[in-house]
């Protein structure tokens, strides 16, 4: 039960452990390029929940100042520093993808094929 | 809808993309267009592969759950999930809170950020996705060497769609929606310091509606108002204006001079210093970009 | 609320589950799509609006479309390759 309740409170930091651990089983071993790609993907996803699960705090609101009459006070809002990291790292996976898939097609040009061991067949094919 | 209905509207989709029959392992799983390689050796070396996967797949599982054990075990013993005085929460992040609004002129707390106290970090984002499309450039651009007759076929028979048939549904439906994406795109691309957006999500959204554009009336409706010699300008123009206007930003603050460009009032759409300009220039880059993309991957040419 | 937080997670573990384990690249597509989706969702409960906004555009639209896109492109090359190696086929033959 105190197990329970304390995955509980870490639940994002768990959830997040475990998609990383499902993409990596998939970045690895499974032989399919597009597949692979995806859980690349999902490996992203999962650094991106846990560090904006860091940054936040319950009861307090999102980062944006809505009354401009008093200074703005740290207990109201959430930490913006994920946010801001995590902003930058999703439009970084993007581009990542685009150029990962863009490589898939020349590879599919090249051997004819997307699936990793067909591909090492013919690589070795051609040392020999 | 009837089930059927759904299934084969699923499948026309699927005619489309075309990825189902493709993703059954084809049957004769060796590449066949070097049938002449070397036919004296019985051995069939994509078997060994087979038995190799098998084995690595058990290992994989292994691997993982002993991953997954470890990480567990750490995420257990970390500080508690939402608790005020998490080491995260130093001041760091406070000093951003408190001296943010006035410092930097914006109430997006989170604009003000990463436009302008890392400022820098945001243009070496912006560097990444220019390189990402100029890799992609470099491996999808048509060129003599790399088209079939098969590629320049099928281009000429979607020109041909796109200019007669088009369907009437996706037609009336992207007429509708084109100019709500291009009003939330800009929109969210100017009140970016204001609420949440920005210029990546702005510009995403906008390159989508040219995709949607170019998708339901063909690309070259697309490039009368957009050819490459205007991406390639805006791209470069872009990002070198958030170079110019960055450099301008640190050279002043180091030295202690008053900025170029004033923060202005707080909540107003001037304000917030040089956040709206660079967030409009990030805005047009990522537009490209995106679009770039898109005209590579699917016709290998903007 | 901890009760939609539950269902959100849950369905973001069943995602990645059925991204893995699926054969067809297409579903696979499909549900990372609303892997996304979910994750923006997800953003806003974590009060991170920038992110669900930008999650939402860039994530389960441009990179969806990107995929798509890829596979379809394979698939054209794919049909060469059908082609080329009936045509071969006949020539053998006669």
């Amino acid at each position: 039960m105190e197990l329970l309740s304390a995955l509980w409170t870490q639940r994002y930091m768990v959830v997040s452990v475990l998609l990383f651990c499902i993409g990596a089983f998939s970045l690895v071993f499974n032989p399919n390029l597009i597949k692979k790609l995806i859980g690349f993907d999902l490996m992203d996803n999962a650094v991106y929940l846990m560090l904006t699960s860091a940054g936040y705090v319950d009861n307090r609101i999102a980062p944006i100042v809505t009354d401009f009459s008093a200074p703005a006070s740290a207990a109201h809002f959430v930490n913006p520093i994920p946010a801001g990291l995590v902003l930058t790292g999703i439009v970084v996976s993007v581009s990542v993808t685009a150029f990962a898939l863009a490589l898939v097609v020349r590879i599919y040009k090249k051997y004819h094929t997307v699936y990793l061991d067909v591909i090492m067949a013919s690589m070795e094919k051609e040392v020999d | 809808m009837k089930k059927g209905e759904i299934r084969s509207a699923f499948h026309a989709f699927a005619a489309w993309v075309d990825g189902e029959e493709w993703c059954e392992r084809p049957s004769e799983a060796a590449p066949a267009p070097q049938p002449e390689a070397k036919a004296k050796r019985p051995v069939n070396r994509l078997d060994r592969y087979r038995v190799y996967r098998r084995f690595t797949q058990l290992v994989g599982a292994l691997f993982c759950l002993t991953l997954f054990v470890l990480l567990l075990g750490t995420v257990v013993s970390l500080p508690p999930f939402g608790d005020p005085a998490n080491p995260a929460n130093n001041e760091v992040s406070r000093r951003y809170i408190e001296q943010g609004l006035e410092e930097t002129g914006a109430a997006n707390l989170v604009a003000g950020m990463i436009l302008s106290y890392r400022a820098f970090d945001t243009f070496g984002e912006s560097s990444v996705l220019f390189l990402a499309a100029t890799c992609v450039t470099m491996l999808l651009r048509r060129d003599e060497h790399n088209t079939t007759s098969g590629d320049l076929e099928e281009m000429a028979q979607e020109d041909l769609t796109s200019r007669r048939d088009r369907d009437i549904i996706l037609r009336t439906a992207v007429l509708l929606l084109l100019p709500m994406s291009a009003v939330v795109g800009v929109y969210v691309m100017l009140f970016g310091h204001i609420s949440p957006g920005g210029g990546f999500s702005g510009g995403s959204i906008l390159g989508g509606g040219m995709i949607l554009y170019a998708q339901t009336f063909g690309s070259g409706n697309v490039r009368r108002f957009f050819n490459e010699h205007m991406y390639h300008m805006i791209k470069v123009v872009c990002l070198m204006g958030y170079g110019l206007l960055l450099a301008d930003f640190v050279y002043t603050g180091v030295n202690g001079l008053p900025g170029h460009v004033p923060l202005g009032t707080p909540g107003h759409i001037l304000s917030g210093g040089i956040i709206l300009p660079i967030d409009l220039l990030v805005g047009f880059e990522v537009t490209c970009t995106i679009y770039a993309f898109y005209a590579l991957f699917s016709k290998g040419e903007l | 609320m901890a009760v939609v937080e539950f269902l959100l997670l849950a369905f973001l573990i069943a995602c990645a589950l059925l991204v893995v384990l699926h054969r067809s690249t297409m579903i696979t597509i499909l549900t990372y799509m609303g892997f996304s989706v979910v994750m923006s969702v997800i953003w806003l409960t974590l009060q991170a609006p920038d992110l669900a906004i930008t999650e939402a555009a860039v994530g389960a639209g441009v990179s969806s479309v990107l995929y798509f896109l890829a596979l379809r492109r394979i698939r054209r090359l794919q049909e060469e390759d059908d082609d080329q190696r009936e045509r071969r086929r006949e020539e053998g033959q006669e």
